[in-house]
């Protein structure tokens, strides 16, 4: 009875399909094509001819170097940051039995939180006169720091690094905080499907909770890291809206022209906005397939991860 | 190592509701002998081996060892060695890993064991080396050292977790259903197995088990529980003839026993009309149990039966058959009964001391 | 079992940590309960003196938030219907139905489960903006129509439905449509909800499409009103306005996920959430 052929089924996928095709796979495609289109013109829909000039001419753009850096920064020091904590927090909360339902919520605040509210929060929080941080520092008598000011900094210099690095450490503890929620849940749903026999036999021999940890939990939950590593920076990779809420669509402090904390994806929106002038939107497509190949790699690790680590269970 | 447990209570409690798992459980386990919990599920048979290892405090009672009192000492601290049921070897170490494991890894243990390879003067992996080959060979998987428990099949699975269990030498052996989780032919061999390895190394194991057969076969001695009291304990064979209630009595045996509804009158225990043995009880109504294998076939017997259908259970065949007042009676068929047509009528006996009374609370009163 | 010398610390621990990822709320409610001048002192003071609560009517005042709540909401609402629609048929037709091709078309919903949205954005500019829909509705709602994860989660859960009621359906005559309305639907009624809230938290924290497309702050949703309103790089920014917008955008959020928690679990440990 199920053998037979449904063609009704097309029906049911048209829908589907037809939304798929406009928006997702003529996106692609045409963005590919368009990111080969040098001096591509938006309005009249016309280029000088096909070339990688926009891909060199990213690959030697200042602005889209920074990007570079800021993007890698969230995924490989924000992360592995991020994750350590989220860990350190979920084994806390498989240790106990009550209220284990009120952290979980608590914890997953953030997540469900507006990024912009969230930024524009924390842009708060680390201003200079009237934030949380100074205040919090001036408790052990430390000077107010100007986390997000800087009026009037030059482009380099030692000026510039020291507010860059300021920045960067907004931008880290803002990561960190977003980042908690996914990888508790995540972490947590781990181990709990570690079966409990492993640790009564552990107990039963006399393992300390140290060894136990090591040599018992950590490996059988390295599936589980794995996922939310890859998984984590992915995201990371996506990080836009959350920097433009905490640098404001300059994306760096009042005085600032150089685009101080922009991001991968900011650096195609940008580019995107400014679709009237010559090459714009081809230097987009260019910045987005580059960004696009490097997701793809990640998604299709993170989906062999998953088989596994659902196989595991 | 002697086991005994003192009036032992454990009791769980979940919102606040309390459930009495283990109540008041006496008895005494004989060293090196092998011992048996029996009993349906839920019966808080498991339960009492994880107090035994010490991985559930008691609520209430004590448990010694050899006459000392353990009930509040640390799991680690009892030399106690334990397979669960679903073998749980770690994945993700090879066989000997999970063997040498609490060799390396208990502070207790491995401290131990490092103050021995120095009077020895060996190195201390080369004195965890020698004993995980010396337990590889009892439990027979010195093949099988260096693969991952997922290549094993359940049978060598669980030698491997009782290797990791004996391995520490412990004074005690617990298994906790160690066979359910194996195929019916597989069963035998294992039980086999452990009989053996238990025999050669003569240490003091209890397990635990849902499946009498199994109990019956290879345990000194057995102790059967239903929701959390003991019923009785005893060496199998004299538990299994002389039963002391009807929960024991329907518990035991291959084959259902029968329990039947009879009368007495002036010490003749009677089904319906028909005498089938003598009893010292007073007169009134009792419900009795025989086994299916004690009735015999008797031209002169006094039981008759109307035969109505036929069981097979492999190489044996069971006959039932209806009482004149409509019970039914289920016997073993004796290749000397060559009659057999349903509708027919036979005529058996029950063998002598195997008809069991039963009082109104279940307990036997006479066999006779 | 477990040794109970190490409850107590872990409390302690999950507290502070707890604490920590509250602090951000707290001052963002204590902000926008400030006067201008509590909120502007230096150094700054923890809890306002009386509470402000007429700043939240001021802050609506400041930019038409009414407005921005009133399309955010009425975007969610067509977006979870589109694409809950969408996403049953598909999932259905993939999970219950057989037909040439199945597996290729299965194969390219998986493919574009991969593709991030940032780089779909630029195409799909380009196409509202030949179309003539920027500031519109529909230029909101349709790209989000079709969720290949969601397609992906249900056909899961749709797929563990026995056998056994397929058949019992088809002998009572049920045709497929109804099997799908009266059979599977309300036994997969939680994996739909996981769904549907999903995209409502989607839809309601997006920033990037949205500001693309809508110049207008008539079309605005919360995340671009909020940004535009108090995005001034030069003149003080009224923080306590600032806050008590931000307030009242969180808020919404948050009592809806306080509610329905249980959804958003269950729909991360069934393999994941697109990040």
């Amino acid at each position: 009875m199920l053998k037979k052929r449904d063609y009704k089924a097309y029906i049911y996928l048209l829908p589907a399909f037809f939304l798929m095709a406009v928006f997702i796979m003529y996106p692609v495609i045409s963005t590919f094509i368009t990111s080969f289109k040098e001096g591509y013109r938006f309005l009249t829909d016309s280029f000088v001819r096909f070339s990688f000039e926009n891909y060199t001419g990213i690959l030697e753009d200042e602005t889209f170097h920074r990007a570079l850096i800021n993007t890698t920064f969230i995924a490989f020091i924000c992360v592995p940051f991020s994750m350590l904590t989220a860990l350190i927090v979920a084994l806390l909360l498989n240790s106990i039995k009550k209220l284990k339902g009120l952290f979980m919520t608590l914890f997953y605040l953030p997540q469900v939180t507006n990024i912009i509210a969230a930024g524009m929060v924390f842009a708060l929080i680390f201003n200079n006169n009237f934030g949380l941080m100074n205040l919090f520092l001036g408790l052990f008598g430390v000077d107010p720091v100007q986390w997000i000011s800087g009026v009037g900094i030059a482009a380099s210099g030692e000026l510039y690094n020291q507010s860059y690095m300021r920045c960067l450490f907004v931008l880290f503890v803002y990561s960190t905080w977003s980042g908690l929620s996914l990888k508790v849940v995540l972490f947590l749903g781990g181990l709990q499907n570690i079966r409990k026999d492993y640790y009564q036999v552990a107990r039963l021999d006399g393992t300390s909770r140290w060894k136990t940890l090591k040599r018992i939990t950590l490996p059988l939950l390295s599936p589980t890291t794995f996922y939310v590593f890859i998984t984590a920076v992915i995201t990371a990779f996506k990080a836009y809206s959350s920097v433009v809420a905490l640098f404001t669509s300059t994306y760096g402090p009042a005085g600032d022209n150089t685009k101080m904390m922009i991001t991968i994806v900011g650096y195609i929106i940008d580019s995107l906005g400014s679709y009237l002038t010559a090459g714009a939107v081809s230097t987009a497509s260019a910045a987005a397939v580059i960004l696009m190949t490097i997701i793809m790699i990640l998604t299709a690790l993170q989906f062999k991860v998953s088989k596994r680590w659902v196989h595991y269970k | 190592m002697q086991v005994v447990f003192e009036n032992v209570t454990k009791e769980f409690s979940s919102r606040g509701k309390t459930v009495k798992a283990v109540n008041g459980l006496s008895l005494s386990i004989k060293s090196g002998t092998l011992f048996g919990f029996l009993g349906p599920s839920g019966c808080g048979k498991s339960t009492s081996l994880f107090m035994i290892s010490g991985i559930h405090d008691l609520t209430s009672g004590h448990i010694l060892f050899d006459n000392k009192d353990v009930s509040n000492l640390a799991p680690e601290k009892r030399g106690v060695g334990m397979v669960f049921q679903n073998y749980a070897l770690y994945p993700h170490l090879s066989v000997r890993e999970n063997i040498e494991f609490p060799l390396v890894n208990s502070t207790i243990l491995s401290k131990q064991l490092k103050r021995q390879a120095k009077e020895l003067q060996i190195k201390f992996m080369d004195l965890v080396d020698s004993k995980v080959k010396e337990v590889a060979k009892v439990v027979e998987i010195t093949e099988y050292l260096y693969r991952k428990p997922s290549e094993l099949s359940g049978g060598q699975q669980q030698r491997v977790a009782i290797a990791r269990a004996l391995v520490k030498e412990p004074s005690i052996l617990l298994l906790d259903e160690p066979l359910s989780n194996l195929d019916a032919r597989l069963r035998v061999q294992t039980r086999d197995e452990i009989r053996r390895i238990q025999r050669e190394t003569g240490i003091t194991t209890v397990f635990v088990t849902h499946d009498q057969e199994e109990a019956l076969n290879i345990c000194d001695e057995i102790a059967i529980l239903d929701n959390g009291t003991l019923q009785q304990v005893g060496q199998p064979q004299q538990v299994y003839d002389r039963p002391c209630n009807i929960f024991v009595a329907k518990f035991l045996g291959s084959f259902p026993i029968n329990i039947l509804n009879s009368s007495v009158k002036d010490g003749n225990v009677c089904i319906g009309t028909m005498k089938v043995g003598r009893t010292t009880a007073p007169d009134g109504g009792y419900r009795i149990g025989i086994r299916p294998e004690n009735l015999l076939p008797d031209d002169d017997g006094n039981l008759r039966l109307t035969l109505t259908s036929g069981l097979r259970h492999g190489g044996i065949e069971t006959v039932e058959g209806t009482t004149s007042d409509g019970q039914r009676v289920r016997f073993v068929k004796n290749p000397s009964m060559y009659d057999i047509r349903f509708g027919a009528s036979i005529s058996l006996r029950c063998k002598k001391d195997s008809l069991i009374l039963f009082n109104d609370n279940g307990e036997t009163m006479d066999q006779c | 079992m477990k040794a109970k010398t190490l409850k107590i610390p872990s409390y302690m621990l999950l507290i502070l940590a707890a604490f920590l990822v509250l602090i951000p709320f707290a001052w963002m409610l204590s902000t926008a309960l400030k006067t201008e001048s509590e909120a502007l002192h230096v150094p700054p003071i923890l809890f306002p003196e009386m509470p402000q609560f007429s700043n939240f009517i001021t802050a609506l005042s400041v930019a038409p938030f009414l407005n921005y709540f009133f399309n955010t909401i009425v975007v969610a609402f067509l977006v979870v219907v589109l694409s809950t629609v969408v996403t049953v048929l598909a999932s259905f037709a993939f999970s219950w139905m057989e037909f040439p091709g199945k597996d290729v078309l299965f194969f390219i919903v998986l493919g574009s489960m991969m593709i991030p949205q940032e780089m779909l954005i630029i195409t799909n500019f380009m196409t509202i903006a030949k179309l003539g829909w920027m500031n519109t509705y529909q230029a909101l709602v349709l790209p989000y129509g079709v969720n290949a994860f969601n397609i992906f989660l249900l056909r899961q859960t749709m797929k563990q439905i026995p056998t056994d009621l397929f058949t019992a359906s088809r002998i009572d005559g049920l045709s497929f449509f109804r099997f799908l309305r009266k059979v599977v639907l309300p036994i997969c009624k939680p994996t739909v909800l996981t769904t549907m809230l999903l995209s409502l938290i989607w839809v309601w924290n997006t920033y990037a499409w949205p500001n693309l497309i809508t110049t207008k702050d008539s079309l605005r949703m919360v995340s671009n009103g909020l940004s535009n309103a108090f995005t001034t790089n030069s003149g003080t920014i009224q923080y306590e306005l600032q806050m008590s917008a931000a307030t009242l955008v969180t808020i919404p959020l948050i009592i809806l996920f306080v509610f329905l928690r249980r959804y958003i679990f269950v729909g991360i440990q069934s393999g994941g959430i697109k990040g």
